[in-house]
């Protein structure tokens, strides 16, 4: 490795945030090397300093960081101690970025084209006509084929995917020698995440741009990155060839990151773990079965001409689910998953079918079976934040049992302990709480009224890889405990293939396909699973 | 149709409404209070055939829906009866007030532009500066001061003791021109200083909230200039706030500034509503109340136009 | 000074709250105390500028300024906090309600309520005030009512987005009704919005009364408020300035207090 050869240095960089005359370090003395041409993966959870390093490259900290050592190099010049004016003419030109989520990226009054053509205006010298056909051809590359209409466009009118392929031709089209992209692909759902990343090595074989991709997601990193760094609370804990890295992990950290994504990792290998399904009886019988259901949603009229539109979102969804199982729903985002998770529980009332849940024997006066209860995806929002966790768990019990003050607060705290966390909780706030936490508080809300049925719509999907796991094993336990019965909604196929004994693929409100999950992995009938199982299994080995 | 012209026919079509529906309210709401018209109009002496005679002549015997078209037939046509206190036609006495509103209203706007754009901008491009943080006190001290104290501190300092100008001693436009509007600059400033406070104020936290946007920070991924940066990303998107909060001002000062007009002296609209509200002189305050309902309503539609000209999310719905 | 989380407020709360502590401080002791009888005239002190016997002169019946402030703010700030609780409290009530449940009746009342804010509100009071009679009680009617809108917007806006979140799913999965959802597990989330909101309704009410006073249509003689005030002071700007002076302050230092208050306690939630 000649100094030649190398683009970027970062050397001893430690970023820290100013909080309350404290410094909080968020980057801790970190060194690396981007060299040309290649793609440098960064992955890690959020906190680790994996975004703020990105940021301190362009210059674009918030005003409240401080670098407070280090230095970083770009083709032998000092980033840090150099002149405003110079730093801009490498801002877009020489070193650009694209962002996680294209809809807040953009200015939403500017068209898509004004915005793309913006960034080679400050860098090169044209006439009007050249600029706009130079926007045109880089809209062309990034696989925007109808370039002259998306030039017009304003950014609520592109699709995520459009507008992230934008970003790329706005950060590629002044010919930058370094592009680092932010999760360029977290905001988007899978099948589009593939093509986004497909682009992106596409633009680095094409014009030997070098690009440095953070991810939380080892699949995103593992699919295009040569090599690859992991990032935790602010330090390096491991870097090598991102084929090499995540096959072999050296530490502890790493392998926890492996170890939450299984599936992926165990189908390259060749050999299939029987990751820890639940076994399974064919004679349990059925708790709930769902016949011919559709649901609609009504559109507002708007205006005082407005028409009121009814649009179906879920079409003919008939599933039968047996008790003690774990059935999961997969799909992308607008598939109309949660609806139907809506509707099961009965907060949907626009509905036509049969929902019958099977709850012959609610005798006690604690099992009150009447409903399914639901774990939400995101526990802030699921959680009333002005009350305090005991309150929320003393709620469900208030409503639905006639228990005492003091039996209620003993079931409180037993439940409390049940998902792992202690009574001192019970008198926190849930903005107290971590992420994770949370939405163990969360899954003590729904369980604590002793449901058979629970939905679990995206359980995991807003925490880091390693609270997934932990979540995760919490359910399965609460599940073996208390003969529980799951739906498990998931845009995720690792989550689901680790939790589910049978899994639905939906599909624009269809159900495309049902089957034990082992089947449906390895043989797909439909061609949308096909290309979601495809777009989740990038490795190669 | 191009969706444009589309939601400007539909926004038209429904300035048309609701004009309509504020004329039959605004007339159904002064038939229902109590009082005989006739008796009102002709004094407590009137015979009861003279009072008839009236009745009959004014069409006030008829059915409601056909009083109300009558009347809206004569309003169409400018006519919007007689001042019982006045003892003239409506519209002449309102044209003549309108007048003096017109020039108060146009005078205090352009004064709250002019002055509270710069200093919001300046103010917020200093955030938490030593001026930024003088800017944030003084906007909030203004807004604090009730303009009719400001009027009588106005008249105080200039009129009595610097001797700018003569208080309570209005002189009419089509006398001196330039004197009227070396008299109407106090008021206008009486009545804009709240309201430019008040503009600042929203302009500035608009504006620092935008900065934190993501699309900023792709602004300067690009390496633009901040200068740059705040005048082609940042102000129009910070304006479209303020533009309500401006249009819902013009309305109120469009209406009469009453208190500032009492302050002055100043014959103007306001005043008038006052004064025919304490001798229920219900033909001027029907028409004065129905001049401004359809002001705001008339703003409210300019705004609507102005945003789908500078928000193109607007004509999604 | 610093707070239980370690923060400090901002210079502008801590000046708003040290200007309403001592404003409250003055009408608090006017309610018990004042120097003379504020209604008391005195023919052979009529119009004397501030002395040490009378701190603020006195006005063209020979009456203490002091006094008159001091009783006369009170009297404002019950004619206030009346407005701001019938405005409040009804307002609450129909924002929830539309708010939660929507339909047409929520358009129609959210109509209704776009139709009244957009009218100046002094106007309208004009109008009510033209009906009803002058007088305190019916202003604090006629501008209560007038209130309820904006709080009713306020509330409702603030229903709309919350009667979507997850935790209010929840409890409806839970079963808990309609009622116990808005007012037990919606209506504290809205405190982050309503406690400023009262702050400024105070102001306008404030406001409010004094302008209707001041154009004689609020408090009658000769009971003293701080409108009613400053309209006697008017004829006398020329011989006895610091009869305006004194009731004009009050009134500012009032409404400045509140909305430093306000404006502090939004900053501070972001």
């Amino acid at each position: 490795m000649s100094k030649a050869d190398t683009l970027l240095s970062i050397e001893g960089l430690t970023i820290g945030f100013a909080v309350r005359r404290k410094i909080n370090t968020v980057v801790d003395h970190i060194s690396l090397e981007v060299k040309k041409g290649e793609i440098l993966g960064i992955v890690g959870e959020s906190g680790s300093g994996k975004t703020v390093t990105g940021l301190a490259v362009m210059g674009l900290l918030p005003t409240s960081a401080i670098i407070l050592s280090g230095r970083i190099h770009f083709l032998g010049k000092n980033l840090l101690t150099m002149e405003e004016k110079e730093l801009r003419r490498l801002r877009g030109g020489e070193i650009s970025m694209v962002f996680q989520d294209s809809m807040t990226s953009f200015n939403p009054l500017l068209t898509i084209g004004a915005q793309v053509e913006e960034m080679i205006r400050l860098h090169s010298k044209h006439t009007r006509e050249e600029y706009r056909a130079l926007t045109l051809e880089a809209l062309m590359e990034v696989g925007l084929t109808e370039a002259l209409e998306i030039y017009n466009r304003y950014p609520h009118q592109l699709s995520g995917g459009m507008r992230q392929r934008a970003m790329i031709a706005m950060a590629m089209i002044a010919g930058p020698k370094l592009v680092i992209a932010d999760e360029p692909t977290t905001a988007l759902d899978v099948t589009t995440q593939g093509k986004i990343l497909q682009l992106l090595k596409k633009m680095n074989d094409k014009y030997g741009t070098s690009m440095v991709l953070i991810s939380h997601d080892l699949k995103v990193i593992q699919s295009i990155c040569d090599r690859a760094i992991v990032m935790k609370d602010g330090r390096i804990v491991e870097s090598g060839m991102a084929k090499e890295l995540f096959i072999h992990p050296k530490t502890k950290y790493t392998r926890q990151l492996v170890a939450s994504a299984p599936v992926l990792f165990s189908k390259s290998n060749g050999e299939v773990k029987e990751t820890s399904y639940n076994t399974h009886n064919e004679e349990q019988k059925e708790i709930l079965t769902i016949e011919k259901l559709n649901v609609y949603y009504s559109e507002k009229a708007v205006g005082l001409f407005g028409k009121k539109g009814r649009k179906q979102v879920i079409k003919d969804v008939t599933i039968s689910v047996k008790q003690g199982e774990t059935l999961g729903i997969v799909g992308e985002s607008g598939s109309g998953k949660s609806t139907l998770a809506k509707a099961i529980v009965g907060l949907n009332k626009e509905i036509e079918g049969v929902i019958n849940i099977n709850n012959d024997d609610a005798k006690s006066r604690l099992v009150s079976m009447s409903k399914p209860q639901m774990v939400f995806q995101d526990p802030f929002g699921s959680l009333n934040p002005t009350k305090k966790i005991g309150w929320i768990l003393e709620e469900p019990l208030k409503l639905q049992t006639n228990l005492s003050k003091k039996e209620r607060i003993a079931r409180v705290n037993e439940m409390i302990q049940q998902v792992g966390l202690t009574s001192e909780y019970l008198e926190r706030y849930p903005f107290q709480l971590s992420g994770g936490q949370r939405q163990r508080a969360a899954i003590a809300a729904a369980l604590i009224v002793k449901p058979k049925l629970v939905i679990l719509d995206e359980p995991v999907s807003s925490l880091d890889v390693t609270i997934q796991a932990q979540i995760l094993h919490l359910l399965k336990e609460l599940q073996k405990k208390h003969n529980l019965t799951y739906i498990f909604i998931s845009h995720d196929l690792n989550v689901i293939f680790q939790m589910c004994n049978r899994v639905c693929v939906i599909y624009r409100g269809e159900i495309v396909e049902m089957k034990e999950a082992k089947e449906l992995l390895y043989r797909p009938q439909h061609e949308y699973t096909k290309e979601l199982l495809k777009s989740a299994m990038v490795l190669k080995t | 149709m191009k969706v444009w012209m589309k939601y400007t026919v539909k926004k038209f079509i429904s300035l048309v409404i609701s004009l309509l529906f504020t004329s039959i309210v605004t007339f159904t709401a002064f038939q229902v209070i109590p009082g005989d018209g006739a008796l009102s109009a002709l004094g407590m002496d009137a015979t009861e055939k003279q009072l008839e005679e009236y009745r009959e002549e004014m069409g006030l015997n008829k059915s409601l829906p056909i009083r109300y078209i009558n009347w809206l037939k004569d309003a169409l046509k400018g006519d919007f009866g007689y001042s019982s206190q006045y003892q003239m036609k409506v519209s002449a006495l309102i044209s003549g007030r309108l007048n003096v509103t017109l020039w108060l209203a146009v005078l205090s706007f352009l004064l709250i532009i002019v002055v509270s754009i710069p200093i919001g901008i300046l103010s917020a491009r200093q955030n938490d500066g030593t001026l930024d943080v003088l800017i944030t006190l003084l906007t909030q001290v203004f807004m604090s001061v009730p303009p009719f104290f400001l009027g009588l501190l106005i008249t105080l300092i200039f009129g009595i003791i610097l001797k700018w100008f003569t208080p309570g001693n209005y002189i009419d436009p089509g006398e001196n021109f330039r004197m009227f509007i070396r008299f109407m600059m106090f008021p206008a400033i009486a009545v804009a200083v709240p309201k430019t406070a008040m503009t600042i104020k929203f302009l500035r936290s608009s504006l620092l909230r935008e900065m934190e946007l993501d699309y900023v920070r792709t602004a300067r991924s690009k390496g633009m200039a901040n200068i740059s940066i705040l005048f082609r990303h940042i102000l129009k998107n910070a304006l479209i706030p303020v533009i309500t909060i401006l249009a819902m001002m013009l309305a109120d000062i469009l209406a009469g500034s009453i208190l500032v007009e009492q302050v002055f002296n100043l014959p103007g609209l306001g005043r008038l509503l006052v004064s025919s509200i304490a001798n229920r002189d219900y033909a001027v305050v029907q028409a004065i109340v129905l001049y401004i309902a359809s002001v705001v309503i008339i703003i409210n539609f300019l705004v609507d136009l102005i945003y789908q000209w500078i928000d193109p999310r607007v004509k999604r719905d | 000074m610093i707070k239980p989380n370690g923060n400090t407020y901002s210079f502008n709360y801590v000046l708003g709250l040290s200007i309403t502590s001592l404003v409250l401080l003055i009408v608090l002791i006017g309610f018990f105390y004042t120097p003379y009888d504020p209604n008391k005239m005195n023919v052979a002190l009529k119009n004397s500028p501030p002395s040490l016997r009378h701190l603020l002169g006195t006005d063209n019946f020979g009456r203490d300024i002091l006094s008159r402030v001091m009783k006369g703010a009170g009297t404002t700030y019950i004619i206030a906090v009346a407005i701001v609780f019938i405005g409040a409290s009804l307002g609450t009530i129909v924002g929830a309600f539309t708010g939660y449940f929507g339909g047409w009746l929520d358009e129609v009342i959210m109509r209704l309520n776009d139709v009244l804010t957009s009218f100046p509100s002094i106007l309208l009071a004009l109008v009510f005030v033209s009906i009803f009679g002058p007088g305190s009680y019916n202003i604090i009617f006629a501008l209560g009512v007038l209130f309820i809108p904006s709080y009713a917007r306020v509330v409702r806006s603030e229903f709309v987005v919350l009667k979507e979140r997850d935790f209010v799913k929840n409890a409806e999965l839970m079963g808990a009704g309609s009622l116990r959802i808005m007012f037990v597990h919606i209506l504290p989330n809205t405190k982050r919005v309503l406690i400023p909101a009262l702050l400024i309704g105070f102001n306008n009410a404030v406001l409010a009364e004094a302008g209707l006073s001041f154009l004689g249509l609020g408090v009658q003689p000769p009971e003293a408020s701080l409108g009613r005030m400053l309209a006697e002071a008017q004829s006398y700007l020329l011989d006895s300035p610091w009869y305006a002076i004194a009731p004009g302050l009050m009134i500012t230092l009032t409404v400045l207090g509140f909305s430093l208050i306000s404006g502090g306690l939004e900053n501070e939630q972001g």
